[in-house]
């Protein structure tokens, strides 16, 4: 196998990876796009299946003009995106292994540029491993691409603004949604209310939601989460209960809800599999969700050559992720000589104001939703923490007395992060558990390393790969 | 549009209610689960086609645990299935294909 040779390589075609993919082709760069969904768009701009119904609001319309105006873009400029694409690995000498559904390969870029995204934050709870258990972001994907409903009657908890689009789409695909479960109260927002002001053209979007919730007659519940789920082999309930100021349950308030399907979200995590295995540079950002790729003002990152964009560098918004996008593919460009330093500033001073001020906002909905450690009393001894691997909470706490804060010396120990997720679920848990258990900061209990295959690949794949000098 | 905000709303915006059980679907994917027929429609994956005709779960930990789709986006690992021989692919990944042969455990 001879090894491909690509200019710009981006990972992630979600509005971060095609803002940076127009700006880098519009200059002149031989670009490809890869992804691991079977179309273009990521979580925001996502594609529908053919027959799932397009909304007809604003919202929707602008979304979906953004994604058909930055593909009309990107097909004008030979932008090629190869979509059931996964970047499995990082080698040195700017490298990538790539894996479709008919084997591997192997692409040297001059220039990358990741744009890899979010997932879910995880919280754990009892039985949050039971089939009809889903992640908001999870169950957003099979609404509003597939029209598939997770459940006929469902409950949507968790934390933050995207509880709302989460819920209506589930609506709109038929579903049954019992009611949404706020854990923070409005009464708990005052001290963004200052702030909020600049960002006042926000407020029909969220006024578009609550409205269309309300005409579904679905009820919005505050300071209140789910504790549980139950079922045998299938969700049949969950039990829900008020929370304190810190998400501590309290005792007394439980309810026994009767639903098929919950879906759970508390803010996303950025997906850094790809930075880690690069060995950039990252810092601690608890507000932006954990370690995160050292950048500069225009995305670039420790390594000259590698880029970052969107929820990857940092959580922030859909228009955050567009944004920086753009800034991203303009230095790459630069950086390319494609575009001179002053050409480079100017396209960069359109985009920034608008992309401080996105900043900002996304930084008031973070800090007005973070998540609260009193989350972490849900997780019982026998609440499964590793769901590849099965590892219960009460193994991670035995082993926190025992390695103190070593995080390796515990991830070793307890195959915890090595199954097949790679510690996307279980890393944040483990080390939100740790540093409960030792009163440590998270920061300071280090970053969980990351090893190759970042994503599960088949002996055959590998067989097919010649590592060997050309 | 000021500081590059995504949407401006008109009033009369109102939520599409059409639910795809209204919709005719266009059954036009034939594949098989475990040895049975499954219809998809155009632009299904595997995951979505699944969840349509009711399989649950998708496979079995080791315990004997179910498992089925939680995350949705390619993250966990708990829709793997095996596809055309490939074990572990990720159903929520995987677009159906024509003649398709999944196993689930």
């Amino acid at each position: 196998m001879t090894m491909e040779h690509i200019q710009v390589v981006i990972v992630g075609a979600g509005p971060a990876g095609l803002a940076a993919a127009a700006e880098a082709s519009r200059a002149g760069a031989q670009v490809v796009v890869l992804d691991e969904q079977p179309t273009p768009g990521g979580q925001y701009l996502r594609q529908r299946c053919p027959d799932v119904p397009q909304p007809d609001d604003a919202i929707s319309r602008a979304a979906e003009e953004i994604k058909a105006t930055l593909l009309r873009d990107l097909f004008a400029h030979g932008v090629e995106i190869r979509t059931e694409t996964s970047v499995w690995a990082a080698f040195a000498g700017d490298v990538l292994a790539v894996q479709t559904l008919q084997g591997s390969r192997i692409v040297h870029y001059e220039r990358l540029v990741v744009a890899t995204g979010a997932y879910d934050r995880p919280v754990a709870f009892p039985g949050w491993t039971l089939p009809g258990v889903f992640t908001a972001g999870g169950a957003q994907a099979l609404t509003k691409g597939y029209g598939v409903v997770p459940g006929r009657r469902v409950l949507v908890a968790g934390s933050g603004p995207f509880l709302f689009p989460a819920a209506v789409e589930l609506v709109r695909a038929g579903a049954e949604v019992v009611g949404v479960l706020e854990a923070t109260t409005p009464f708990q927002w005052r001290s963004g209310l200052g702030s909020a002001w600049r960002h006042r053209e926000r407020v029909p979007e969220a006024l578009h939601y609550f409205r269309l919730l309300r005409a579904a007659r679905v009820p919005i519940r505050f300071g209140r989460v789910v504790t549980a789920a139950e079922g045998e082999g299938h969700v049949d309930g969950v039990m829900t209960a008020r929370v304190d100021t810190r998400w501590r349950p309290i005792a007394g308030t439980e309810e026994r809800v009767a639903v098929d399907a919950v879906c759970v979200g508390f803010g996303f995590l950025p997906s850094t599999e790809l930075t880690r295995a690069l060995a950039l540079q990252h810092q601690f950002d608890g507000l932006r969700g954990g370690w995160i790729p050292v950048h500069d003002a225009d995305m670039q990152t420790s390594a000259p050559q590698v880029f970052v964009a969107g929820e990857a560098a940092g959580i922030g918004s859909a228009q955050v992720a567009l944004l920086s996008g753009r800034l991203a593919g303009i230095a790459v460009a630069r950086s390319l000589g494609l575009i001179s330093a002053r050409d480079a500033e100017t396209r960069m001073a359109m985009v920034r104001p608008d992309y401080q001020h996105a900043r900002d906002f996304a930084d008031l909905i973070l800090r007005t939703f973070a998540i609260r450690p009193g989350l972490l009393q849900l997780i019982t001894d026998n609440t499964l923490v590793c769901r590849c691997e099965e590892i219960a909470a009460s193994r991670v706490r035995a082993r926190a007395r025992e390695w103190r804060d070593d995080l390796h010396g515990i991830k070793g120990a307890l195959r915890i992060g090595m199954g097949q997720c790679q510690g996307r679920n279980c890393g944040r848990l483990m080390t939100s558990l740790l540093s409960d258990a030792l009163a440590t900061g998270e920061a300071d209990l280090g970053m969980l390393s990351v090893r190759a295959p970042l994503k599960t690949i088949s002996v055959a794949a590998l067989a097919g790969l010649e590592l060997d000098d050309e | 549009m000021a500081h590059g905000t995504f949407v401006g709303l008109k009033k009369g915006d109102s939520m599409h209610t059409a639910s795809v059980n209204d919709t005719e679907s266009k059954s036009v994917i034939m594949f098989e689960v475990d040895g049975r027929a499954i219809n998809a429609r155009v632009g299904d994956t595997v995951a979505s086609a699944l969840l349509t005709a009711g399989i649950q779960p998708f496979r079995r930990t080791r315990s004997a645990a179910p498992r089925s789709v939680f995350c949705g986006m390619g993250v966990c690992y708990d829709c793997a299935v095996t596809i055309d021989g490939l074990r572990s692919v990720r159903a929520c990944m995987t677009r159906v294909r024509n003649g398709m042969k999944v196993e689930t455990k």
